[in-house]
């Protein structure tokens, strides 16, 4: 009687599982995607385009301080090997 | 992510791809080549160039390559949705500003002297004709085009096609115009230094863009003393003369290479008014603009791709 019991009870936990499982991957597989956010993608009548705005650099983020390749060093962030200017 | 720096163009050429280096490395030479067959086309320094016989035949059809066909094409569209602010054709107006030969040579020969007249600059770019059928051009008479910039966006956007055969992620830098395919493993994008115009050493935000392009515009670089006047090389087409802007650079990000190359230049002489107007009515556009005083400015959308670290 007890070895039936358990494994009643390992049957029983076993299909519970699986049946949860598959309700949640079927749940999340049929839900709505995150969209990453792509500026150059995003509709036109969503954005705000009519105002300038400040935006902040990189010296507000730091704290002032100059932003040379050694604060990059100092504030632990990978320096872009890309870079954009004008040529 | 592997790399690939060198000079072309008289500018500086990054090549990013991830992958391992033996996998992609026929991809770099492959853009190397392709980059200097396009030097040797779009160059207005080369006389044997395909843009010198172009600019020859002002007033006559031209038969163009498919690739200058192409550029021409887009150069065109753009200088007619920049209401003219975008016009390769002020080509008179700077060699006429002393920018009559490469700028390595000009840096090493020091100042020129002053002209004595600044001939009035009247555009007729917008009365050029294209006949897709035989890939030929027309320039009204007299007018003569200079590609330099909009061909590195083109390059670099034709280049990244090219190399995306050989990794799922890559980047084309020509002189900061730079074209994005793909994203990193891992990355929510592909960081891009934002340089302080004054100091190209300093950086002024890191810009994570997940694809497209971006191209920065600016009068503090290719800057020359002519006379007494010091000269750069954003000529204002109304004026025919070096633009007196409201920014010192304009960083743009939009779909097309091209299209981020024009709009940098369009919106660094437009200003505040224009630029917000034709970043208003141009889908996918956004853009950041450096004051004077080295702050920065841009439309809402432009916060979204500044990194902010923690």
């Amino acid at each position: 009687m007890h070895k039936l019991t358990k494994t009643f009870l390992h049957l029983y936990i076993s299909l519970i599982s699986v049946v949860a499982f598959t309700f949640g991957w079927a749940f999340l597989a049929h839900s709505q995607k995150p969209t990453p956010l792509v500026p150059s993608q995003m509709e036109i009548s969503t954005l705000n385009q009519s105002a300038l705005e400040p935006i902040p650099s990189l010296n507000q983020y730091l704290g002032q301080r100059a932003v040379s390749e050694s604060t990059f060093k100092n504030a632990s962030i990978a320096t872009p090997r890309l870079r954009t200017g004008g040529s | 992510m592997e790399y690939d720096e060198y000079m072309a163009m008289n500018t500086t050429i990054q090549v990013a791809a991830e992958g391992d280096r033996s996998s992609i490395q026929p991809g770099f030479e492959r853009v190397r080549h392709f980059i200097a067959e396009c030097e040797s086309r779009f160059s207005r320094f080369r006389q044997d160039s395909e843009l010198t016989s172009l600019n020859r035949s002002s007033g006559k059809w031209f038969t163009a390559s498919a690739g200058l066909f192409d550029l021409i094409q887009e150069v065109l569209d753009l200088h007619q949705i920049t209401n003219g602010l975008f016009d390769p054709s002020i080509l008179p107006s700077l060699m006429q500003a002393g920018y009559d030969r490469s700028m390595d040579e000009i840096r090493s020969s020091g100042t020129m002297p002053a002209m004595n007249f600044t001939p009035p600059f009247q555009s007729r770019l917008a009365e050029s004709k294209l006949d897709p059928e035989k890939s030929a051009v027309y320039l009204p008479s007299g007018v003569q085009i200079d590609l330099g910039g909009i061909a590195k966006g083109w390059i670099a956007e034709k280049a990244t096609h090219l190399l995306s055969e050989y990794t799922s992620a890559c980047a084309v830098s020509a002189g900061g115009d730079i074209f994005f395919q793909g994203t990193p493993v891992w990355e929510h994008g592909w960081n891009v230094a934002l340089e302080d115009p004054y100091n190209e050493n300093d950086v002024l935000a890191i810009l994570q863009i997940q694809n497209g392009a971006v191209a920065t515009s600016s009068t503090a670089k290719r800057r020359w003393v002519h006379g007494d006047q010091v000269m750069h090389h954003i000529i204002d087409p109304h004026t025919g003369n070096p633009a007196e802007t409201e920014w010192v650079s304009v960083c743009v990000g939009a779909p097309k290479a091209t299209a981020a190359e024009a709009f940098a230049t369009a919106l660094l002489i437009g200003g505040s008014p224009a630029g917000t107007k034709l970043a208003a009515k141009t889908p996918g556009l956004w853009f950041i603009a450096v004051n004077p005083d080295g702050s920065l400015c841009g439309t809402e959308i432009s916060k979204e791709v500044v990194y902010e670290p923690v």
